[in-house]
């Protein structure tokens, strides 16, 4: 704790650089098997010497058909896994340093509910039935922000404490929810439709729907991450951060804002895809320490990471049929969250 | 120079109900001031108004000259420092980065601490003989050692006025008196002006310069220790008989286990 000037100076709980370092790994070994795995296998090595022939250090072209599957069919589902991944688990950390709450999850505040009431809206008004794919993500976009909104004005604009946002975000979600329930049932057509679209899938993928989802997911992932500190002066509660100086009202509001942002451009463009946002963070912290410094820049790479596994399973677990990625994410999700309980527990004995 | 504290006619209201009325307090700089009174006098609200933890209805509140409400959340913080009653323990925290929180207002909100922010907290870690505990978890360790802890969260804010809420709660008598030693220490070797709430009226008389008697949201008596610790005042502000005692010429309370009807 003494530098070599004598003087003591206080450890450090900033980021690591090999911690950083082995998550973008494991980020990056997950999208190659994302690549790699599927209804016809690639092997990594061949994608890895096409990407070198490509980039003009050595290495030779895949065939025609690989080529296909992998960068056109399979590279976008990858990216959309990695983005709304990462997304959603820095959404989720910071969810749960703003409500101080290790259950916060992305969805606390009417997002889900608002984003299936309006893709509800899209597939049963707008769609007759079906759902235009390219209208869908618009309304859940529009309709998780608004609910989001509803929520942060039923409760007194954030001047109330948190306790308060998360009853009205249940009371809002509840509303929205029985309001879908309500929708969906004119319409028997509509209910296959809503049902796969609740249950989540990266199947739709496009570079231009990505494009499109880009921009909030950016912008939502730098403001939490930039604001993490924060998040740390905000664990010792409301009165004591104030009186340390922070503006408590304005940060929660700016936070809040940024992850429901980033949430709601993932659900546009996935669908609710669940689990992700607790269990991603949960993990970074059982490893690495209460520090949200530490917790938003690791669960990003983590959870993109986690997401493309778990679609890497959706697809390749059933011949010829893909499971629901959300109901992936809960199973798999689990085991890996006891397993790290586990370590941890073997680490402190 | 200004006083640390200059608070005149504060008075806070819910609905109805005063909690504080009219109530004045001064605290000049390297001067301890601790505030008495009965539960429910209006002790913890009167440390809240005057930290800018809670609006103020009436009256005004200067901080080193500097007009309260005039004040960003940031500046606050570089003028005053508050040690709540029962401090919030984040779960897995260090002590070291639990201290470094005080810093926060030193820089602009989203800029990381710098090294002469790590080198305060390390100087005040050694003044409150915390470094060998910098690495532990602040949940952690003994009352005692937590206290000392938030303290040193609050010196690190390096603001002339230390507001403490009621510092020894919970502590035993050694450690009730450390504490307070910790605090009179930075008093005299640096001058911080404090603001303090006690319920034990010999400590209250032991460490403060001067004492504000509070009972109904009302200042009763104010002044000199002497002034405020007579058995009169306590009967009729507490409801019980007591015997003040002159120790080495430090008032000793001792209640008398009767209640006056």
């Amino acid at each position: 704790m003494r530098s070599a000037a004598g003087t003591p100076t206080a450890p450090s709980s900033s980021l690591k650089v090999r911690h950083v370092a082995a998550a973008i790994a494991f980020a990056v070994v997950a999208a190659a098997v994302g690549l790699s795995v599927g209804s016809i296998h690639v092997p990594i090595t061949a994608i890895i010497s096409d990407v070198a022939w490509r980039l003009g250090l050595g290495g030779h072209a895949m065939n025609q058909t690989d080529d296909v599957i992998v960068w056109t069919l399979r590279a976008p589902r990858v990216v959309l896994g990695l983005l709304v991944g990462g997304t959603l688990a820095v959404a989720g950390g910071a969810y749960q340093g703003v409500f101080r709450n290790p259950l916060a999850d992305p969805y606390l505040l009417g997002i889900a509910a608002g984003a299936g009431l309006g893709a509800t809206i899209a597939i049963v008004v707008i769609g007759g039935g079906a759902g235009d794919p390219s209208v869908t993500p618009v309304f859940a976009f529009v309709g998780g922000l608004l609910a989001v909104s509803l929520t942060w004005l039923v409760a007194g604009r954030g001047s109330t404490g948190p306790t308060t946002l998360i009853l009205a975000g249940v009371a809002v979600a509840s509303m929205l929810a029985a309001g879908q329930t309500l929708l969906q049932q004119t319409s028997t057509l509509a209910v296959t439709h809503v049902y796969y679209w609740l249950l989540g899938s990266l199947a739709g993928a496009t570079w231009s729907g990505i494009l499109g989802v880009l921009p909030y997911m950016a912008v939502s992932v730098t403001v939490c991450i930039a604001c993490a500190r924060l998040l740390d002066v905000l664990a010792v509660g409301e009165l004591e951060s104030a009186s340390l100086g922070l503006p408590v009202v304005a940060v929660r509001t700016i936070v809040i804002a940024a992850a429901s942002l980033g949430a709601a451009a993932a659900v546009a463009a996935a669908g609710l895809i669940g689990f992700v946002g607790i269990v991603v963070p949960h993990a970074v912290r059982l490893l690495v320490g209460v520090s949200y410094k530490r917790i938003l820049v690791l669960s990003l790479f983590g959870g993109a990471g986690f997401l493309v596994l778990a679609d890497v399973l959706a697809r390749s677990v059933l011949r010829g049929q893909e499971l629901p990625i959300g109901v992936v994410t809960a199973i798999l999700g689990v085991p890996f969250f006891v397993l790290v309980l586990h370590v941890r527990r073997l680490r402190l004995r | 120079m200004s006083a640390a504290l200059e608070a005149s006619g504060v008075t806070v209201r819910v609905g109805a109900r005063s909690l504080l009325d009219d109530v004045s307090v001064s605290v000049a700089p390297g001067e301890w001031v601790t505030v008495i009174g009965p539960n429910g006098a209006g002790k913890t609200t009167l440390v809240h108004a005057v930290a800018g933890l809670r609006r103020v209805d009436r009256g005004h509140v200067s901080l080193s000259g500097r007009d309260l409400g005039t004040l960003s959340d940031r500046a606050r913080a570089g003028l005053v420092a508050f040690v709540p009653q029962t401090p919030v323990v984040p779960e897995g925290m260090s002590v070291a980065d639990y201290v470094l929180l005080g810093r926060v207002s030193h820089r602009s909100l989203l800029r990381a601490e710098t090294p002469h922010d790590r080198s305060v907290v390390g100087e005040v870690l050694t003044r409150l003989d915390l470094v060998a505990l910098a690495a532990r978890a602040v949940q952690t360790l003994s009352g005692g050692e937590r206290q000392r802890a938030v303290i040193a969260r609050a010196l690190v804010q390096e603001a002339p006025l230390l507001v403490l809420d009621e510092p020894t709660t919970g502590l035993d008598l050694r450690h009730q008196l450390e504490v307070l030693e910790v605090v009179a220490e930075e008093r005299r070797s640096r001058r911080i002006a404090v603001l303090a709430t006690l319920h034990d009226l010999t400590l209250a008389g032991r460490f403060a310069d001067r004492l504000c008697l509070l009972d109904g949201g009302r200042t009763v008596a104010s002044g000199s220790v002497a002034d405020v610790l007579t058995e009169d005042l306590l009967r009729a502000h507490y409801g019980v008989d007591v015997t003040v005692l002159d120790v080495g010429g430090t008032p000793v309370v001792v209640p008398t286990p009767r209640i006056v009807t």
